[in-house]
This record gives C-alpha cells, structure tokens and sequence, in this order.
C-alpha cells in the first residue's frame, strides 16, 4: 500500500520481463521498451516455459505477457511471479482485452491489462501507472464485477461462491464506473483525487486475486493436494 | 355375449317370477287365526235401521246397495264362557269403518282413526273390559258405517282369544295406522323430490311426468283423508275422479321412459277426463257408481297399457329399468281389476290391496331415480376423466409446440444476429482490410496510413465485439467505452476533447445492432472532424430532447469542405440514424461545426 501512494525518491530503472509468441508484436514492443529509458528489458521470450526459466532465474520489477503460449497459457507465469516475486507486478497483453482474459488475468495476480497495438505512449503510460499503484479498470469490467458481488451476497449463494469484502467507498467506484462516468466525473461526486479512483481499483484486483488464491487454497485441499 | 345374454333372460324371469307370486298371493295366503279361540260365526244384522235378519260371518253386503252412505249393525251373542277378563277380541277383517260395544260398552281400539283407509279393510283388535266374573252371555254390537263411496261393508268372523294368542300375530300390520302414515310420509319425501328434480330439469319430460304422478296422488290421498266438514266429505266422491287422470298420467310416464312420443290427446285427456266426468255426475246424466266404476276402469286399465309400454321397452332395449317399472304399473292395474271385481261383487275377496301396491310404486319410482343418479354420477366421473385426458394431452401437445416454437424463434434469431454480425463485419473489418491490402500494394507504400487504417479496422471489430452483449440501459456503457477508446488518442494527437454525457436520457430499444450503429455514428463525426477540419478541439454532448428522444451533439472547429463531410460520410450517418428511427441534423455557428444525431425514445427495430 505504501508503494502505491510514495513514489521512487531516485529515478528507478523498472526491470521488465516481456513474454510474446507472435513475433513482430514480441520485436515492436521489445524496441519500445528498450527505446524506454525507464524501464530496463531483462528478457524477452515466445514461450511459458522460457517465461517461468526467466522469472525463476531474474529479479524483475514488472512482467509483461501474452496469455496465449504456444505450450501454456501465460496465468501459470503470473501465478509463479507471485509465488516467486510477491512485490513484482504483472501486465497483460492482448488483442481484445475481453473480460474473461481481463478477469482472469486480474485473479492470478495481474494488475493491469493493454491492448497489443498500443503505441509507445500508451505503454510507458501504462506501465508507469501500473508500477505508481495505480491500476485501470474498463466500464464493462466493472459492470461485470458489480453483478458477480452482487450474486455472491445473495442470501442462499454457496459458501464457496467467492466472498470478495470490498469497502463501501471502493463499490462506490465500481458502480460509477460500471454507469459510463469518467474518473474525472466519479472523483468530483466522491469527493476525492482523480489520482486515487485507479488506486482504489488498484486495491479491489489485490483483494480479488486474494480471494480468488483463498479458493484455490481452498479447493487443494478439498482435492487433497495440500495436507494441512 | 351368451353369458350376458343368460343373464339378462334369467333377470327378466325372476322379475316375471316375483311378479305372479305377488299378483296371486291373495289367493292363497290365508289369514292366520286363532286356533284356540272362541269363534263368533252368527250376527243379526239390520241396515240402515232397518228390519234384523240373521247372517253368517264372514258376511258381506249385499250389492244392491247404492252409491253413498250406508251402515249395518251387527248383533252378536257371545256366550259366557268367553267373557273372561284380559281377553282380546279380534276382528281379522272389516271393511269400513267399524265400532264395536260390549253390552252397550264402547271397546277400545275400534275408534274411526283417521288417518286409515278403513274403507279398504282392516283388521282390529280390541281389548275386553275388565269386568268381574261373568254372569251371563254378553250382547257385542258391532256398526260397520260407510261414509261414502260404493265399496260394500264386510265383517269377517269374530275370535275371543288369550293376549299371549295374539301377539305373533301379523295381522296387526294391517290394523295399525303406523303403516300409512310411513306411507304418507315416504310419498311427501319423494314429491318433494321429485319436485325439486323437474324444477331444475324442465326439459326431461320423464321428470314431468313424475312430478303430476307423485303431486296429483299425493293430492289425491291427502283430499280423502279428513271426515270434516261435510262439504269436504261430500266432494270426495269429485276427488275420486282424479284417479282417471292419475292413471292416464301413468301412459305419459312410461311413455317418456321408454322414449316414444307423448301423443296431445293424452295430454288433453289427463286434465279433460275427470272433468268430464265430474260434469256428468254434477249434472245428474249418470248416477254416482257407474261414473266411479268408469273412473276407476279408466285408472286400471291405464296401469295396464303403461305396464305394457314399458314391458315392450325393456324387451327391446334390454333396459332393466323399464322392466323394474313395469311391475308396479301391472299390479296397480291387476289390484285395481281385483278391487273392482270385489267391489262389485265378482271377485271374493276381503282387503282393497290397490293402495297397498301404491307404496310399491312408490319405492320402485325412487329405486328408478336413485338408480338414475347414480348412473348420471357415473358418466358425470367418465366425463371428468376423458375431460382430465384430453387436458393433459392438449397440454402435452401445448408445451411441444411451445419448444418448437421456441427452438424456431431461437434459431431466427440466432440467424438474424448472423446475418447483422455478418454485414457488420462486412461494414467495418473487412472494408479496411481491404484497403490496407491496397495501400500496401502501392509502390509508394505509406506505413502511416497503413497504420491508420489497421488502427480503425481493429477498432471497428472491438466496437463489433463489445457490442454483442448490450441491451436496454446499457447505452451509457457503450458510450463510455467509446470515450475511453477515443479519448486517450485525440489528447495524443492534441486534440482538445470534452465529453459530458451525464444528461443523456434513458432510451430503450437498445440492441447489440442499434448500440453499434450509434457507436458508428459518432465514430464517423469524430474521424471526419479529424481528417477534414482539421479539429482542434471537440466536443461531445448530450440532453433531452422533444418526447424523452435523446440528444447527442459533437461539436468541433474545424472548417468543413463542402465536398467532405456531405459526401459519401454523412450519407452513411443519415441512413444509420433513420433506421434507428432517429436523424442526423448538420449546422455551423460561431465557426464551429455541429453535428446532432437525435434518437427517438424507443429505437426501432433495426
């Protein structure tokens, strides 16, 4: 939390993983980033395997990747980036950024998701946000999270229908944004700092991730693949 | 088929046996008497007052006696032996009413009961004073007294018996009043019933019929029975006529049951013969007992021919309904000849039993309407079942055609979505991948606008895409996906851009098609904003317009080419906007150009 609201005292170099199976897509962004003189590119691969290698061998600040590998699908890497490097941080690329991939990414630990044609300014934008605590969220995302809290809380729901406890001020945001309202827009009627909405939203993917990690936890053991 | 045929043979004769057993009982069933009584076989009878001749009992009045009131007095000599206290004198049969005295002394029992048919016969027991040890031989009067009517007086020898002798007895039945009056009541029950019956069933000429026989006899019994006044009892003779009608009624019935036409003339004469027949007594063309005798002939023989309707109905329908009514209806009529025979003096007998029979057709009439309903509860359960049937299958059927329907409706829908993803596609995707082959393929290659063109095609299939699942209420999200598509990239560019959407109106109507045409619409101002102001600032804005239709605006200044933005783009625009039901209107003002797409209400059908 405190990383989200200080920023670096000395100019940081972010260390970036980027992970792409399409070539001329993995060259166009690898040169954006090397062009980047924020970011530090530690390595570039095509592959899951190469990407978990390189996650488990490199300190990294961000990793950025593809979900769809040719021998896996890029959640496994996030997923071992967490274990691995709790304080790193994952982006997602992808064509669409549909909500399914955007939800799923979200739940293995991503913080950020951007479009694969995004130009330079886009991606340092993204990627400067991403690492400042500060996370987007698209209406149709939030739409999509404001009906599954909302069945969750419906009397009668399984016990194991995830239970994510957000505060009223984060649902306040997911609602205005879920209605078509501009940050801008939202943060004048809540009286808050543009600056934060993305924080807050920021802090609804962590406590999504953690509760979407507690039902896996969960579901091992009910499988008997963790012994308690 | 021959056991039921077996079947219906030997029900028919057992009908036809029990009905010759009853028809012939009176012949031989004797009337049990007291073995080791004293019997009283000597009278001196007097009528009228008139000279005493000595008789034997049983004695019946000679039938030289007119119509209407008559009495005969009795003198019997009983001898001492038999006067002994607690002694009952019995009296097997009397026809009239009768009045017994004991040395001048009434005895108790032979009292007029009103509620009898005492004319028909009846049987006495009375009981002997309890008086000391006898003296001498006792003087027993006894005055059988006829009111009215021609059925001759008659007086059965007269028995001295023990009390324990009389009890076990059955004779009693035919002395004790309990048996008319249970008649009487039973008769009123089923009037009632059948009353009830045909005032809900006036269309069931069955029921019609019913209804005159049962209240026209039960009019008829409760007329004779009062002994005051003396105008009542004089006008009976009147009453007996509407035996004629009853008996007439009793064709129209059977008629009815067996289902054959009820001719007028018999309806006609129901209400006409007794009236005739009362006319001609009142008018004194014929004396009283041959009218009565008419009358009574009318009846019997009316009995007759129903039983024969109904007897030809059961052997051709096989109805044992028609056969069971049959038997009361033939002896009504074979009692009714019997009680004539002995009234007129040709039949030996001593009991009038046509009134006895009458409690039977009474009992067979209910028998026939409970019989009836049951059968109608019977068909009224088939009916319910075949009724439950045929709504289960109707519903079956119901809901198949329902699947199918809604398969059908699914699977056109499906196909019209096809078909507008497919000409989306076609619209937006294709059309610039087209060019971008085309651009690539020049020699003077411009990456720039090839990249231009790969930007909008993959911004048009993410507007295709995201437009898949919108409905009603969800034009605002559409919207703000655009502006957070759009946005980012003019700032880019340096183009100012302002948005304000929070007035736009709630609309309906809003599908995936109509959400991308609008998306469309705006995509086209903003484009053409920029590549013909060129713009440096744009605006989107939106209200309520005229009937709740939304209002969106996109102001911008450039300065727009005549031939541009009215070329080719703005057509495109208008078309889209008409088959939303809305329209697109252009205009300029203070150097800036306007463009306002208004939406009705409720977008059509696209």
């Amino acid at each position: 939390m405190t990383s989200a609201i200080s920023t670096p005292a000395t100019p940081q170099r972010y260390r970036i993983w980027l992970t792409e199976d399409d070539g001329p897509v993995r060259d166009r962004l690898a040169t954006l980033l090397r062009n980047w003189d924020g970011g530090e590119l530690v390595g570039v691969c095509a592959t899951l395997n190469e990407a978990i290698a390189g996650i488990t061998a490199n300190a990294i600040d961000l990793l950025i990747t593809d979900l769809k590998l040719p021998d896996g699908n890029g959640i496994e890497a996030i997923r071992t980036l967490r274990l691995k490097q709790p304080s790193a941080e994952a982006m997602v690329i992808s064509v669409l950024a549909d909500e399914a991939t955007v939800l799923n990414a979200i739940e293995a630990g991503a913080s950020g998701y951007l479009y694969k044609d995004a130009d330079p300014v886009d991606l340092i934008e993204a990627v400067n946000e991403l690492m400042a605590g500060r996370s987007p969220i698209s209406p149709r995302i939030a739409r999509i999270l404001v009906r599954r809290l909302g069945e969750g809380r419906q009397a009668g729901a399984p016990p194991e229908t995830r239970q994510v406890n957000l505060t009223p001020r984060e649902m306040d945001i997911l609602w205005g944004i879920a209605k078509g309202f501009t940050y801008g827009e939202l943060a004048d009627q809540l009286k808050i700092s543009r600056q934060t909405v993305p924080v807050h939203v920021r802090n609804i993917y962590r406590k999504l991730e953690a509760s979407n990690r507690s039902e896996a936890v969960y579901e091992a053991i009910r499988l008997g693949l963790i012994r308690l | 088929m021959s056991g039921w045929f077996t079947h219906i043979v030997a029900v028919r004769l057992a009908v036809f046996v029990v009905t010759a057993l009853i028809a012939l009982a009176p012949n031989f069933i004797a009337f049990p008497m007291p073995e080791t009584a004293v019997v009283l076989n000597k009278a001196q009878v007097s009528f009228n007052g008139g000279a005493a001749q000595a008789v034997g009992l049983p004695h019946t009045w000679p039938h030289d006696r007119s119509y209407g009131a008559a009495r005969a007095t009795y003198s019997i000599r009983v001898p001492a032996v038999a006067m002994a206290p607690g002694k009952m004198l019995v009296i097997p049969a009397a026809r009239q009413p009768l009045i017994a005295r004991l040395n001048d002394q009434r005895l108790d029992g032979s009292d007029t009961r009103p509620w009898s048919r005492l004319a028909t016969g009846a049987a006495y027991f009375l009981t002997l004073p309890r008086i000391g040890p006898p003296a001498a031989d006792g003087q027993l009067d006894i005055t059988l007294e006829r009111r009215d009517g021609a059925v001759p007086g008659h007086l059965s020898p007269i028995y001295i018996a023990d009390q324990d002798t009389i009890d076990g007895n059955w004779l009693w039945i035919l002395g004790g009043e309990s048996i008319w009056i249970t008649v009487l009541v039973i008769q009123i029950l089923v009037t009632l019933g059948i009353t009830i019956v045909w005032m809900a069933r006036r269309h069931d000429p069955v029921f019609g019929w019913l209804f005159l026989i049962a209240s026209g006899s039960l009019v008829r019994m409760l007329l004779g029975l009062p002994s005051e006044p003396q105008a009542l009892v004089d006008a009976q003779l009147y009453f007996m006529f509407l035996m004629s009608s009853l008996g007439l009624t009793g064709i129209g019935l059977a008629l009815a049951i067996v289902g054959s036409a009820r001719p007028l003339w018999l309806q006609v004469a129901v209400v006409v013969t007794p009236l005739l027949l009362a006319a001609g007594l009142a008018s004194g063309i014929f004396p009283p007992l041959p009218v009565v005798l008419v009358s009574a002939l009318i009846a019997t023989g009316s009995n007759i021919v129903a039983a024969v309707l109904l007897l030809r109905g059961s052997l051709r329908s096989a109805e044992w309904e028609h056969l069971f009514l049959a038997v009361p209806f033939f002896l009504m009529g074979w009692f009714g000849l019997r009680d004539l025979g002995v009234v007129v003096g040709v039949v030996d007998g001593v009991f009038l039993l046509t009134d006895y029979v009458r409690a039977l057709t009474i009992t067979a009439i209910f028998a026939m309407l409970m019989w009836r309903l049951a059968v109608s509860l019977n068909a009224l359960d088939e009916a319910n079942d075949i009724l439950r049937q045929k709504l289960t299958e109707q519903q079956a059927e119901l809901t198949v055609l329902h699947q199918r329907e809604t398969a059908r409706a699914s699977g056109v829908a499906r196909e019209e979505e096809r078909q507008r993803l497919m000409r989306d596609l076609h619209d937006g995707l294709s059309g610039h991948l087209v060019s971008i082959i085309a651009l690539s393929e020049r020699e003077t290659a411009d990456p720039a606008a090839i990249e231009r063109t790969a930007r909008e095609a993959l911004d048009d299939l993410r507007m295709v895409i995201n437009s898949l699942d919108l409905g009603d209420g969800d034009l605002l999200l559409a919207l703000a996906e655009f502006r957070e598509r759009v946005g980012p990239r003019l700032r880019r560019i340096g183009v100012a851009f302002e948005w304000s959407v929070e007035n736009l109106p709630r609309i309906s109507g809003v599908t995936p098609g109509n959400a991308l045409s609008i998306l469309r619409i705006l995509q086209e101002a903003v484009t053409n904003a920029i590549k013909h102001g060129p713009a440096r600032s744009i605006q989107i804005a939106s209200a309520t317009g005229e009937g709740g239709s939304a209002v969106i605006t996109v102001r911008n200044d450039g300065v727009v080419t005549p031939g541009g933005i009215r070329g080719h783009g703005l057509n495109n625009m208008q078309s889209r906007a008409l088959a939303l039901g809305g329209r697109i209107d252009l205009s300029h003002c203070d150097g800036q150009a306007m463009l306002t797409l208004i939406l009705p209400a409720c977008l059509a059908e696209s």
